[in-house]
């Protein structure tokens, strides 16, 4: 027993001395280095460490700004005005981390938000209650400073609660996102005007959306989203580009026949999709859209996309597949 | 040309698939063969030997001189280059994190004091070894792990930004080569 005792103290000693040599490891040749091996070194360290890098010096700070860095997802609170973050570390395991502020405002944390927008690739991003006052507009000068337009490299992004301030943000992310969500829950004035000039939104391939207030018992008109699919005939599209609207009235499908009778090329129940089809054709005769009405559990989902025009009818669960929209 | 070696010359494990070796002279003139799947790894030992156009019959008659790395770095990057001659290839370099275990051979490797790393980081970027560049630079970027700013001044010699400013100042103050 002894022996075992004093085993496991030699272990703890070596375990300590092990990690104070750790700690007192140095490189005091860091700023003699090259900018560009600095950034290669930059490029190993995980978001953390890059942080705590980018407070030691201005120099760094620019540093540690110019490295491009992996983000596998930012949630920014525009009511706790919290930033989530989760990142890989080097060897692959994913951390988070949550930064908050102790008043109303993001503070410095808008510093934060800035870089991130800036520097980072973000497989996923959520903006959750973001209103008129969750950024003053001084934070609103600072973002612009730090963040070009169209710069933000952003996979998917969900909006939970639409308000005219995403627009802002919206300005700042690049057009090659995979994926938009956007969710209401106010109801009113849903209106695309806006968000139809903000290019990240023109240029997304899968558009999600939902009306929450309007749900069941008045769900929403599917009208409001003819202006988006408009557009898709007029200016070439790109083939798979999608909308996929939650929650809209039983009459979608025949308003949606009905607005784009003109261009309708059929129409008919789908035996590969399960549902009412309606194809419709473009300026571009190479391309057609085709439109379904998908029921589920006495909702009813709008979905919307573009197909090649030699694309058969019985391929058509390749671009409306019901199993996958949930 | 033929350089007399002033030490012995390192030995290199014996090459089964591919037998031509080649000379490389560091900057204190010391002389060392490698294997070419080895010197392979080396985009800038590899462009040169295909611009002197060094062949199996005329390699080891024509060692290479290599002005800007000295004998001690060349012998880490001649150890490194023969363990990694047969790795995989990696895929392309980014900016990003990039994923990797460092491997404990390549840890013990690169356990050697700070200026020495710091020429090797050098040697290493001179010569684009990119394997080596990663390794070099996973280990430098993991004395910072876990570190306050405060704790990151000490271990990097990071001068504040008065000092930085002032370090600016005189280096703008100081004449030019002409001057």
């Amino acid at each position: 027993n002894f022996q075992l005792r004093m085993r496991r103290v030699h272990e703890r000693l070596a375990a300590t001395l092990a990690k104070r040599k750790n700690a007192h490891q140095q490189f005091e040749f860091w700023s003699a280095l090259p900018p560009e091996l600095r950034k290669k070194c930059i490029g190993t360290m995980c978001y953390q460490t890059r942080s705590r890098l980018r407070a030691t010096s201005k120099t760094n700070k620019k540093l540690v700004e110019s490295v491009e860095l992996d983000v596998e997802s930012i949630i920014l609170d525009g009511e706790e005005f919290q930033i989530k973050i989760k990142y890989r570390l080097g060897d692959g395991a994913i951390r988070g981390i949550t930064c908050g502020s102790n008043g109303r405002g993001f503070k410095s944390g808008i510093y934060l938000i800035g870089w991130l927008l800036k520097s980072a690739t973000i497989k996923q991003m959520q903006m959750v209650r973001f209103s008129s006052t969750s950024i003053t507009d001084v934070e609103k000068q600072i973002i612009n400073k730090m963040v070009p337009h169209k710069s933000s490299r952003i996979s998917t992004l969900h909006i939970h609660d639409f308000d005219d301030i995403v627009l802002f943000f919206l300005e700042k992310m690049w057009t090659k996102m995979d994926r938009m969500k956007i969710w209401l829950h106010g109801g009113s004035g849903y209106s695309f005007n806006q968000l139809m000039k903000i290019p990240s939104f023109d240029y997304v391939k899968l558009f999600e959306t939902s009306n929450f207030l309007l749900n069941y018992a008045n769900p929403c008109a599917v009208n409001v989203y003819f202006p988006i699919i408009q557009t898709w005939v007029e200016n070439n599209a790109p083939v798979g580009k999608k909308l996929i609207a939650f929650d809209v009235r039983r009459n979608g499908f025949s308003l949606f026949v009905k607005r784009f009778e003109s261009l309708l090329i059929s129409q008919g129940h789908s035996e590969v999709v399960l549902a009412p089809v309606a194809r419709i054709g473009t300026n571009n005769p190479s391309k057609h859209i085709l439109g379904s009405l998908i029921e589920e559990d006495d909702k009813y989902v709008l979905v919307c996309v573009v197909i090649p025009a030699v694309l058969k009818p019985d391929l058509y669960h390749k671009y409306i597949n019901p199993i996958s929209l949930n | 040309m033929s350089v007399e070696p002033e030490v012995p010359i390192v030995q290199v494990e014996e090459v089964r698939e591919n037998p031509v070796l080649y000379k490389i002279i560091s900057s204190d003139n010391h002389v060392f063969t490698i294997s070419e799947h080895a010197v392979k790894l080396s985009k800038t030992l590899w462009d040169l030997i295909t611009n002197l156009g060094l062949t199996a019959e005329n390699a080891l008659d024509n060692p290479i001189p290599v002005e800007n790395v000295n004998g001690k770095n060349m012998e880490t990057i001649v150890q490194f280059c023969e363990r990694h001659k047969y790795d995989e290839e990696e895929p392309e370099y980014t900016n990003y994190i990039r994923e990797f275990v460092l491997p404990e051979w390549d840890r013990q490797l690169l356990s050697i004091d700070n200026e020495e790393l710091f020429q090797l980081i050098l040697a290493t970027n001179y010569l684009d070894i990119q394997k080596l560049m990663d390794y070099c630079c996973r280990v430098i970027g993991d004395m910072a792990k876990d570190k306050t700013p405060e704790e990151l001044r000490i271990i990097y010699g990071i001068p504040t930004d008065a000092e930085d400013d002032a370090l600016e100042r005189s280096a703008s103050d100081s004449p030019g080569p002409s001057g």
